[in-house]
């Protein structure tokens, strides 16, 4: 699936009408598969489209959509794996798959009505299977526990670092990063945050994740009324961070020995790809005053036209 | 911002007003960027120019600062419906560079919507041969512009609403006309995200006065009802909300709590814990208060 479609939105109102609807099917407890499969829907009485400019989906793309998210939920265990393992792989494939597959931009996944229509239409069996009480906050639209919203915005937000089979971040180490608006609000900096917790993590086994997590965030958090962090280059922030994390390390541990996390290698010197190159029509009274590489740059090249796509994937930090 | 953020200390010294001088953000055609983009579409990039002064010199002395040092000047947008910030080039700033700099925002429409905030900041890189009260942190902010609002999409800015027939909902009441929308736990969610205005369309009069959008005197009265009764909710909501007592202050941009916040600290100028306690104690005369204040009902014969 390419880029550039347009998902069907069922307002607010309509999704809880419709939630209240799939509950009374089953009032004293959890749906049978059959039950969910018999409601899922690829357009939903009443949606819309927004009014925006991009290609509508259609029927067949929806369904596509759909076996491929049932595909990457079955290697999990759906339907009948209620581990925490299981849903744990699931929030990471699907995020991933989403991500990669719907082809939306953050202003349509900033959308609630959207993602209230994916999670009570098209993709509802394995929403009811991730959580499978059919709450409110998980099965409409609305930030931040949203099921798919929120595994979208993870993708968005930290790249790679959400669906990491192999070293995962969890779930509330993960929220953590999310919920706060200064760090997850720059995609360049969450990433950076995740990884030099993830490096110093594997030099410091004993260190326990969550209270290290926690305790680091305090600090940057403390820091950020007056340090700009997101404005330092990669190597800069990356300093900054292991710094931050290794203090978090021996205050935890009393004062033990603490092993500093190797520096970052090989990062990516481009800062936000939501950054266009853009030159100035005016001549710059700055000459003397130096762009810098890192972070993007006042560039020679033209403003992109109207029809490229103005959204890419962010790539890793 | 509004003056509900406290001035925060900062542990090393600040330049003195006029040391940095931005201008106004301006477009590519270098009209001055409106508050409002009318015409704006997601697919649009967002682009916008400031010139910013910065006198060197006189900075330095002011901060103590070395001869070698090396400063940032980096712009930002902020997005209240995606949530995002989009930072700008990262211009530097040295003894000698020029003392003016074109600080750039082009970013990808695809990222934004509703109201953006657009900001300007100062920040070290390195201080040289310092002084002791010169900031030493890479990284630390020296000066702060104001914060410049331009709402996109046109209409985005206002309060978010949806016509909704109410006799087609099993949650609301046919006879209804509004119903505001929101959980005085989403204080930390964006208020495009979390807060609506459901209008009844079923209701001509409701469906006259905020979708046609009439002037006629009876709609600007329901107008200014409903305006009143979304205030009074949210503000009574929050100061009987403990979190919202204790963390008036660090709401995120653009969040519920901010909002209320702000909505407070512009038409009462004092703290919500002041308010709080005559909300508890006499909760008919605050209602005055709110009266007051978001004028329901014209006084003027």
């Amino acid at each position: 699936m390419s880029g550039g479609y347009l998902f069907p939105k069922l307002d607010r109102d309509r999704a809880r009408a419709r939630l209240e609807e799939i509950r009374a099917l089953c009032p004293d407890g959890p749906l049978t598969q059959t039950q969910l499969v018999d409601e899922i829907q690829m357009f939903l009485p009443d949606y819309t489209f927004e009014s925006i400019g991009g290609q509508t989906i259609t029927e067949p793309e929806l369904l596509k959509l759909r076996e491929a998210a049932v595909a990457v939920a079955t290697t999990c265990g759906f339907p009948n794996d209620h581990s925490l393992d299981a849903r744990n792989a699931f929030d990471r494939r699907i995020g991933k798959l989403l991500h990669e597959e719907m082809g939306i931009s953050p202003h349509q996944a900033a959308d609630e009505d959207i993602w209230a229509h994916l999670t009570l239409g098209v993709l509802l069996d394995l929403a009811a299977w991730r959580f499978p009480d059919l709450p409110e906050a998980r099965m409409l639209g609305r930030a931040p526990r949203s099921t798919f919203r929120r595994l979208w915005w993870r993708a968005e937000i930290l790249g790679a670092q959400s669906w990491d089979d192999e070293d995962p971040l969890f779930e509330d180490e993960t929220v953590q990063i999310m919920e706060r608006t200064e760090l997850a609000g720059v995609p360049y900096f969450a990433r950076a945050v995740a990884s030099a917790f993830k490096r110093t993590v594997a030099v410091n086994p004993t260190a326990k994740r969550m209270d290290l997590m926690r305790d680091a965030l305090k600090r940057t958090y403390r820091l950020t009324p007056f340090v700009r962090l997101e404005t330092l280059s990669p190597a800069e922030l990356d300093e900054q961070l292991r710094d931050l994390f290794t203090e978090s390390v021996r205050q935890l541990s009393g004062g033990a020995e603490v092993t500093d996390p190797l520096p970052l290698t090989g990062v990516s010197s481009k800062r936000s790809s939501y950054s266009l190159s853009f030159s100035p029509p005016r001549p710059s009274p700055s000459s003397a005053g130096k762009s810098e590489g890192q972070t993007g740059t006042v560039a020679t090249a033209s403003p992109p036209a109207a029809d490229t796509p103005t959204h890419t994937k962010n790539g890793p930090a | 911002m509004g003056s509900v953020v406290k001035q925060l200390t900062r542990p090393y010294l600040l330049p003195q007003e006029g040391t940095i001088k931005a201008g106004e953000w301006v477009t590519p055609d270098g009209r001055a960027l409106p508050e409002r983009l009318l015409d704006w579409d997601p697919a649009t990039p967002f682009e916008a120019i400031r010139e910013v002064a910065v006198d060197f010199e006189r900075l330095i002395g002011e901060c103590q600062l070395g001869l070698g040092a090396t400063l940032a000047v980096t712009s930002e947008i902020r997005s209240d419906r995606t949530t995002l910030r989009v930072l700008g080039d990262t211009i530097t700033v040295t003894a000698d560079s020029s003392a003016d700099v074109q600080s750039v925002l082009a970013v990808s429409g695809s990222a934004l919507g509703g109201l953006v905030k657009l900001s300007t900041t100062l920040t070290l890189v390195s201080s040289g041969d310092s002084g002791p009260l010169a900031a030493s942190r890479v990284g630390s902010e020296l000066w702060r512009s104001h914060t410049f609002g331009c709402a996109l999409e046109g209409g985005a800015a206002r309060f978010p609403t949806s016509a909704v027939s109410f006799s087609k909902s099993p949650l609301l009441d046919d006879k209804g006309a509004w119903s505001l929308d929101w959980q005085i736990q989403s204080l930390d969610e964006p208020v495009l995200a979390s807060v609506r205005l459901l209008i009844n369309t079923d209701n001509p009069r409701v469906r006259e006065a905020i979708i046609t959008g009439s002037t006629a005197p009876d709609s600007e009265v329901i107008r200014s009802m409903i305006s009143f009764d979304v205030a009074r909710t949210l503000i009574t909501s929050a100061l009987r909300s403990d979190e919202f007592l204790a963390r008036y202050e660090s709401f995120p941009e653009g969040s519920v709590g901010r909002a209320i916040a702000e909505l407070i600290q512009t038409h009462w100028g004092e703290s919500p814990g002041s308010l709080a306690q005559r909300l508890s104690i006499r909760p008919n005369r605050f209602e005055a208060e709110i009266q007051a204040r978001f004028a329901p009902v014209d006084g003027e014969a």
